[in-house]
């Protein structure tokens, strides 16, 4: 089919298919791209991502900033608490979503910072100006680029329009932030005396920073005097103005604020500071850096004082920074503490690794120290077999995992799953080889902790975990420890596992060399009365049943627990002395130890101590050693107590025991001096418990009052602590209520709370 | 005859005696143009007899091309496996993984069947 026309129609239709194509191009493409980004951004997938990068680079002007205000800049973090997904210290792990909104991007540093240096630079003045110049200037900041933070700052805060001062205020606060952060504490000083000279009054949110920040860089000099004047009146202001505040707004009821929290804390430390004369404040400095040497870039490090780790990282952490392009971090004008290091790691940076911190990981602070803590993060550990849902139904289970160099020995451990979860438990210690074959038998004799379930509103024992590794359809799962020869945490293989590779074998197995029997099915009908006279008669039946024998004990520990009581009834004991000869685990012995403690049985504590020490083949830990030695203590035995005592607080970093070690050593010598020294060098340390006595302050009182009568002082001391080592509390309450001797009143008081 | 049609031809040149054909110049310009005027007005009228087919289906062609060029110039059009956004962490046999990837993991392993 042919048709006939004329060129100049021709020409009229090609110029029209051109106008169609141009107007696909600008207006239909853009459109569809926009609800092909839009459908994949609900569908969440990552190509979504991508999508929306490229629509954002290809729009412009307000098209522009609305999508770069509503995917980066409201979900994005101006601290560097926000921009971190896994906190972990000494005593916990801690998981945050990185934004606010679930479905949310989480964009990289190098995906924001292009986007936002155009906001920066062109979008409208407002607030959102002011969060995305932070934005950017804390991006810099991890990349070590102070000025670029400091210019990307000052950027905004000229574009912004007379009258929002309050949003300028807060720029140049981070202004000051940066150059106290790069040690320019002249120049940031300078500037927050500026911010002080036009201060809102009522902005009390600002003004608390300022002063915080500037009361820091006076620490840093080491004018404690004027930081402490500061922040007493800061915390005076504060209050009051809450006080107004809630007089106004009576629905505000008991509202605490962080902010009045931490200026409380930074005052008692302080204060603490100055009580102790002229100490000048320390610098702790480290780098942090994988095991092969790499330095880890733009990791969160947090010094955290003992009385504030109880609490989860916040905005206001006094001691938080950012490691540079070296791996480095440093924080300088430390008061005297005790502190924890905490690391905040994106996702990327935890997977299929480990920071083997170990509990009671402690920085003490005594004043005019430089202290290096590094940080080194250690691959983590692969387990080998059992893995992926293995079924064990034969008599011994063999545990292998990767060797680790120089490990001294493994610790191996088992995870029972229970209803609202699952707890582990201590399979072996001190294992040498990187595999350890067990009798499937030992395990299902292994005693383990007592879990809870609730029945109604009732909370009872959960049969499940008095059953332990001994229920064929439970999954099990394990994991292990290497640590070093000073017993020190080298690396684990229980950690975050996100992708494919770091995930490998999953440590999950079944043991199925035994089916339940009739008293356990009793038993996981919560018949907890009836399943115990079952397993008594099986145990009857075989005295070698070391599985009933264990359920025996099992069961009576559950009725313990259930009946609020701290030890087992004496109904339990022959059978608990019989398992500990068939198997003599420092579980076991501890158990029956403690027993008899409670009841001053001399006889038999000494016993299984001893026995406790052969079964770890001379290895106790520092917690049993610390009870044997305050047992001692209490049989008069002074001088093996001390030994003992001053082997447990160098290996029990929380040095709970210390009262009884410094009580111990002062019966024996008279010798304060001495006291003061041990006080000092093992600080007592138990970060949930708010009274926690400063033993070095309570010796340095009683020196003081024994002054002028020395002899006859001691005397006294030695009288109220012979009461106390006979540990009967009447007598205490008795004497103290009529002595006259304050030092030694709160000394013995605080004895009283060694536990 | 002859008389018959001298008589018609009278007649019409009576009946065209009002009719005069003044436009010579421009029947000549247009049967052999000179100016440049003239050639463009003959090009822009030219006509064309073109085969309609295979002309509409490269037109068809082009258009469909130029589009699916530039969706595909949109990284996500591309086929990437999709990675969940929302995802959820799982803490199990002490590890914390992604519930989608644990899924995955304890999937695969079932499906090998258990040793």
């Amino acid at each position: 089919m042919k048709v006939t026309v004329k060129v100049k129609h021709l020409v009229l239709f090609a110029v029209t298919v051109a106008l169609v194509l141009t107007l696909l191009q600008l207006v239909v493409i853009p459109k569809v791209q926009l609800a092909q980004a839009q459908r994949q951004f609900e569908n969440g997938t990552v190509g979504g991502k991508e999508n929306l990068l490229h629509l954002i680079d290809t729009s412009s002007g307000d098209r522009k900033w609305a999508l770069i205000r509503e995917n980066m800049i409201e979900n994005g973090s101006e601290s560097i608490v926000y921009g971190y997904n896994v906190f972990i210290g000494s005593g916990s792990t801690q998981t945050q979503a990185v934004t606010t909104k679930q479905d949310a991007f989480v964009w990289s540093g190098e995906e924001k910072l292009p986007r936002l240096e155009a906001y920066v630079a062109g979008a409208p003045a407002d607030g959102y100006l002011v969060r995305a110049a932070k934005q950017l200037a804390l991006i810099y900041r991890t990349k070590g680029q102070w000025q670029e933070a400091r210019t990307a700052l000052e950027l905004a805060e000229g574009r912004l329009q007379p009258g929002s001062e309050s949003n300028k205020t807060a720029l140049a606060f981070e202004r000051a932030v940066l150059l106290k952060d790069e040690g320019k504490s002249q120049s940031s000083e300078r500037l927050l005396q500026e911010l002080i000279e036009n201060r809102n009054p009522e902005d009390s949110y600002m003004n608390t920073k300022i002063a915080r920040l500037l009361a820091q860089i006076w620490i840093e000099k080491g004018d404690i005097k004027s930081a402490h004047e500061r922040i007493s009146q800061e915390l005076a202001t504060f209050r009051e103005q809450l006080k107004k505040d809630k007089e106004a707004f009576p629905e505000m009821g008991d509202f605490t604020s962080e902010d009045e929290e931490i200026l409380t804390s930074m005052e008692a430390v302080l204060s603490k500071a100055l009580s102790k004369g002229n100490v000048s404040p320390s610098i702790v400095s480290g780098e942090v850096k994988r095991n092969d040497g790499t330095p880890m870039v733009g990791v969160a490090v947090y010094l955290r004082e003992s009385g504030a780790i109880y609490h989860s990282v916040i905005e206001g952490e006094p001691y938080q920074t950012v490691t540079d392009d070296e791996g480095r971090y440093r924080f300088e004008g430390v008061l005297p503490e005790s502190y924890q290091l905490y690391l905040g790691l994106t996702y990327d940076q935890i997977d299929g690794w480990t920071w083997p911190v170990m509990y009671d990981d402690w920085i003490d602070i005594r004043g005019g120290e430089k202290i290096v803590k590094d940080v080194m993060l250690q691959p983590l550990i692969d387990v080998l077999t059992p893995i992926n849902q293995k079924v064990i139904d034969t008599s011994a289970i063999r545990f292998e995992w990767t060797p680790v160099e120089d490990a001294a020995y493994y610790r191996l451990y088992g995870n029972i799953t229970i209803e609202n979860g699952s707890y582990g438990t201590l399979i072996r210690d001190g294992v040498e080889e990187s595999f350890l074959d067990i009798p499937v038998d030992s395990l299902y004799a292994h005693t383990q902790g007592i879990a809870y379930k609730m029945v109604g509103d009732k909370s009872v024992v959960d049969p499940i975990s008095l059953l332990g590794f001994a229920n064929p359809d439970s999954r099990y799962s394990w994991y292990v420890e290497a640590y070093d020869a000073q017993n020190k945490l080298i690396t684990r293989s229980n950690g975050y596992r996100l992708n494919e590779k770091s995930i490998k074998g999953l440590p999950f197995f079944y043991l199925k060399a035994r089916t339940l029997n009739d008293a356990d099915r009793l038993l996981l009908d919560d018949r907890f009365e009836e399943a115990l006279i079952a397993y008594k008669n099986s145990y009857r039946a075989d005295d070698k049943d070391s599985y009933s024998l264990k359920m025996i004990i099992n069961i009576y520990e559950a009725q313990a627990s259930m009946a609020n009581k701290k030890s087992y009834d004496s109904v339990a004991i022959p059978y608990m002395e019989r398992l500990a000869l068939i198997d003599p685990t420092s579980n076991t012995l501890f158990k029956l130890f403690d027993f008899y403690d409670v009841r001053k049985d001399w006889q038999q504590v000494n016993k299984y101590y001893a026995l406790i020490e052969k079964s770890g083949n001379g290895k106790v830990e520092p917690y049993v050693e610390s009870r044997y030695a305050s047992s001692l203590m209490n049989q008069g035995r002074l001088p093996e107590s001390l030994e003992h005592f001053e082997n447990a607080m160098e290996n029990d970093p929380s040095h709970r025991f210390v009262g009884n070690f410094l009580a111990t050593g002062l019966r024996l010598s008279g010798d304060f001096a001495s006291a003061a020294i041990s006080a000092s060098r093992y600080m007592e340390h138990s970060p949930y418990d708010k009274d926690t006595p400063d033993w070095s302050e309570l010796i340095k009182a009683m020196a003081n009052e024994a002054k002028s009568t020395h002899e006859r002082y001691v005397q006294a001391l030695n009288q109220a602590l012979d009461l106390y080592f006979r540990g009967e509390q009447s007598l205490i309450d008795d004497w103290l209520a009529s002595a006259n001797k304050p030092a030694i009143k709160a000394f013995v008081k605080a004895l009283t709370e060694v536990k | 005859m002859k008389s018959e049609q001298e008589s018609i031809k009278r007649l019409i040149d009576d009946e065209l005696a009002e009719m005069k054909f003044g436009r010579q110049e421009d029947v000549l310009e247009r049967t052999f143009p000179r100016s440049w005027q003239a050639r463009l007005s003959a090009l822009w009228n030219r006509e064309l007899r073109l085969p309609l087919l295979p002309i509409g289906l490269s037109c068809a062609l082009l258009i469909t091309i130029t589009t699916a060029i530039q969706l595909k110039d949109v990284p996500g059009g591309r086929s990437e496996a999709p990675v969940p956004l929302n995802r959820e962490l799982i803490e199990a046999g002490g590890n914390t993984y992604w519930s989608d990837e644990f899924e995955k993991a304890v999937g695969k392993d079932e499906s090998n069947g258990q040793s």
